[in-house]
């Protein structure tokens, strides 16, 4: 079936497959949705988990991912309003005064992957920044990522300032010494050791909040 | 790795010091050899023996020629030809322990092997990558001689199709069980065995007949035979290193040239079990780093004479798995491999002083022979693509530049790093969450996983029953006696 065929494209890493499938496949009339969620998304879950287990690394997933991408340009100018928006918002951003960005890009990539709209306020982001974006944008989740130890506590000042905001949204947290003590004890809702581990809890904790913003 | 970057520890001029100080032994002192027909050999091929002493002493011109005759390398035949391997000095080929006495089983218990062990240890050997050559790893205890060289060639030809080698006593039968094996492989050169056969010297400067006697039996047969002294120095052998490896080139020397004597040209591994002798304890211990100059010591005499070395490697004197097993374990292994020994014994799960063999240790090892390689291979090539200046002018400098979205990422991670399958990497709390293995227990897994599913690839039917036929008749003479 050509919706495996894809799949099987971006588990080979092959983009120029991908997009040719994709496009053949929109020409075709297949359900754009179904397109998106058992072609593309199903192989990033896959990806996640053969990642989990092992048998993939970091640039392979990436590179994985960034096929998913090129099939996912195809079929954005033909979502509706719904389907762009039905898996919810995830604003990302690394906290203020850390510049690392490689896990919360990779995190960022994989939540793409995985069909939910990403706002990227990239580095070194304050506070409130993050309560604009997550204002601005409706989102479900807020996703912050550190890797200093001197800037974990800039997770948990983003954390009260969202909360002081009125914000409903759920706030996961992720980076090398991050633990999910930590994560508690700071009031976060989630914490992930890895990404396919960070897509699986945005996906509960937006169902948490109703399945979209 | 590149042969002129080997890791050497002697000047060429010191290699010339040992040898000359070699030659001037084996001509001065020469070799004890109770052996009749052996002293004849030697006889005839110039050196000036004395029959009533058994001693054999060689000219220098004699033992200059014979090293003349010395083959650079030689294939040594598996049953499965995928496993057949050269012994060349192009790669270190590993094996286990031979002849311990215990075990250290997936359950962490120490307890004498039985022969159950050795079939599940050669298990291990053919299911491992990294290890070449079939080795039962145990003498269980109790068993008789006879039944147990019986036994050891059996397992190994049965339980492995890997590289099998030939025990030093009980010559006819292993080289019968050799011969049926050859007989059902269609690979095999005419006339030739899948083996090698093991012989240790004695120190100092003699042996015994029965194993002279088999030795001379396995070169008429054209096996090419690993010569291994095991010098104990400051005990069967100078104090200094230096002189125990003099004492022991000779040794190898002596035993070398009489090969060539009987069967010019076969091939000869120049090994080493030696060690400094503990003045506390009164062992010989291999984890010594004394050892491991010897080991590359004899590397580089075999490198002066043009043919294989075979050393230790990854034996420890630990008696558990701890911080001892594992230092040791990786200085031998890895030196091994840094200086082009071709064949290891001794090795991947050794504790105790080789009187143990610790199953979750095999996998360790075996690990620890990954990182190794990984390291001997240090930059591999070095070119325009692995330069790799057009990726970092393509990444330029700053923040957010970062490379592992880079194709030439993508092409070259796999190849360049070394993938840990056991040991850990994850951080504290990720890994106390994932149930905090250690790489013991990781490796204990692993072993169990292997031997609840791995089965070597079997004998043809008639050959085994031959094969068990000799077992049998070892056993009933064992019974008899």
């Amino acid at each position: 079936m050509a919706v495996e065929d894809i799949s099987r494209a971006v588990l080979a890493f092959n983009l120029a497959g991908v997009t040719e499938l994709v496009q053949k496949e929109i020409d075709a009339g297949t359900d754009i949705d179904t397109i998106l969620n058992e072609a593309l998304i199903g192989a990033m879950d896959e990806v996640g988990k053969r990642f989990s287990d092992g048998e993939l690394y970091v640039p392979e997933m990436l590179m994985a991912a960034q096929t998913m991408k090129a099939g996912l340009a195809l079929l954005k100018p033909h979502l509706t309003g719904d389907s762009a928006r039905a898996k919810g918002t995830v604003v990302i951003g690394t906290v203020k005064g850390d510049l690392h960005d490689i896990g919360k890009n990779l995190v960022a990539m994989m939540l793409e992957g995985a069909g939910f709209n990403v706002v990227d306020l990239g580095v070194d982001v304050a506070a409130e920044t993050f309560v604009q974006a997550a204002g601005d944008n409706g989102a479900g989740v807020v996703a912050l990522s550190a890797l200093l130890t001197t800037t974990m506590p800039a997770m948990e000042g983003t954390i009260k300032a969202l909360q002081e905001a009125g914000l409903t949204v759920k706030i996961m947290v992720g980076g090398a010494p991050v633990t999910s003590g930590f994560a508690d004890r700071i009031g976060a809702q989630g914490f992930s050791a890895d990404a396919p581990g960070a897509v699986e809890l945005a996906r509960k904790l937006m169902a948490a909040q109703g399945g979209s913003s | 790795m590149a042969p002129d970057r080997h890791l050497t520890l002697l000047s060429e001029e010191e290699v010339e010091q040992i040898h000359a100080a070699t030659l001037q032994v084996l001509e001065e002192v020469g070799l004890w050899l109770p052996n009749r027909e052996v002293l004849e050999i030697l006889e005839g091929a110039g050196a000036e023996v004395d029959f009533e002493k058994h001693v054999a002493r060689y000219p220098a011109d004699m033992v200059t020629a014979a090293i003349g005759r010395f083959p650079d390398g030689f294939t040594w035949y598996a049953r499965n030809p995928d496993h057949t391997i050269r012994i060349d000095g192009s790669r270190t080929h590993f094996s286990m322990p031979d002849s311990a006495l215990n075990v250290i089983g997936p359950d962490g218990k120490h307890r004498p092997g039985v022969p159950r062990d050795g079939e599940d240890i050669c298990r291990l050997c053919d299911a491992l990558p990294n290890m070449a050559v079939a080795s039962t790893g145990i003498n269980p205890p109790d068993m008789p001689g006879g039944l147990l060289e019986a036994w050891h060639t059996r397992t190994m030809f049965c339980s492995s199709s890997k590289a099998v080698f030939g025990v030093s006593r009980e010559v006819d039968m292993v080289l019968e069980m050799a011969r049926i094996v050859a007989d059902t492989c269609d690979h095999l050169p005419e006339g030739v065995l899948p083996l090698v056969a093991i012989m240790n010297p004695f120190s100092p400067l003699y042996n015994e007949a029965d194993q002279l006697a088999g030795m001379l039996k396995y070169a008429r047969k054209g096996v090419p035979i690993s010569i291994s002294p095991e010098v104990q120095a400051g005990a069967t052998g100078p104090a200094t290193v230096a002189g125990a490896l003099v004492q022991q080139t000779a040794e190898f020397l002596g035993h070398a040239v009489l090969v060539q004597c009987v069967q010019p040209g076969l091939g000869v591994i120049y090994g080493t079990v030696s060690s400094v002798f503990d003045m506390k304890k009164m062992i010989l211990p291999y984890g010594a780093p004394e050892a491991d100059i010897l080991a590359v010591g004899t590397v580089q005499m075999a490198r002066r004479y043009g043919i294989p070395a075979r050393n230790t490697g990854g034996s420890s004197d630990a008696n558990v798995l701890d911080m001892q097993a594992g230092a040791e374990a990786m200085m031998s292994t890895l030196i091994a491999i840094l200086a082009g020994a071709s064949f290891v014994l001794h090795g991947a799960g050794e504790l105790e002083n080789t009187m143990a063999v610790s199953y979750e240790k095999i996998l360790l090892d075996d690990e620890i022979i990954d990182m190794s390689r990984r390291f001997a291979r240090g930059l591999g090539v070095v070119d325009a693509e692995t330069l790799a200046v057009d990726v970092i002018k393509q990444v330029g400098c700053g923040p957010p530049g970062q490379f592992l979205q880079q194709p030439h990422t993508f092409s070259h991670f796999r190849s360049e790093q070394f993938m840990p399958r056991l040991f850990v990497r994850d951080m504290y709390s990720n890994w106390e969450k994932a149930g905090r293995q250690t790489a013991e227990q990781r490796a204990a897994a692993e072993v169990e996983r292997i031997l609840a599913t791995h089965r070597p690839e079997p004998l043809p039917d008639a050959a085994q029953k031959e094969i068990d036929a000799i077992y049998h008749a070892a056993e009933k003479a064992a019974l008899n006696k």
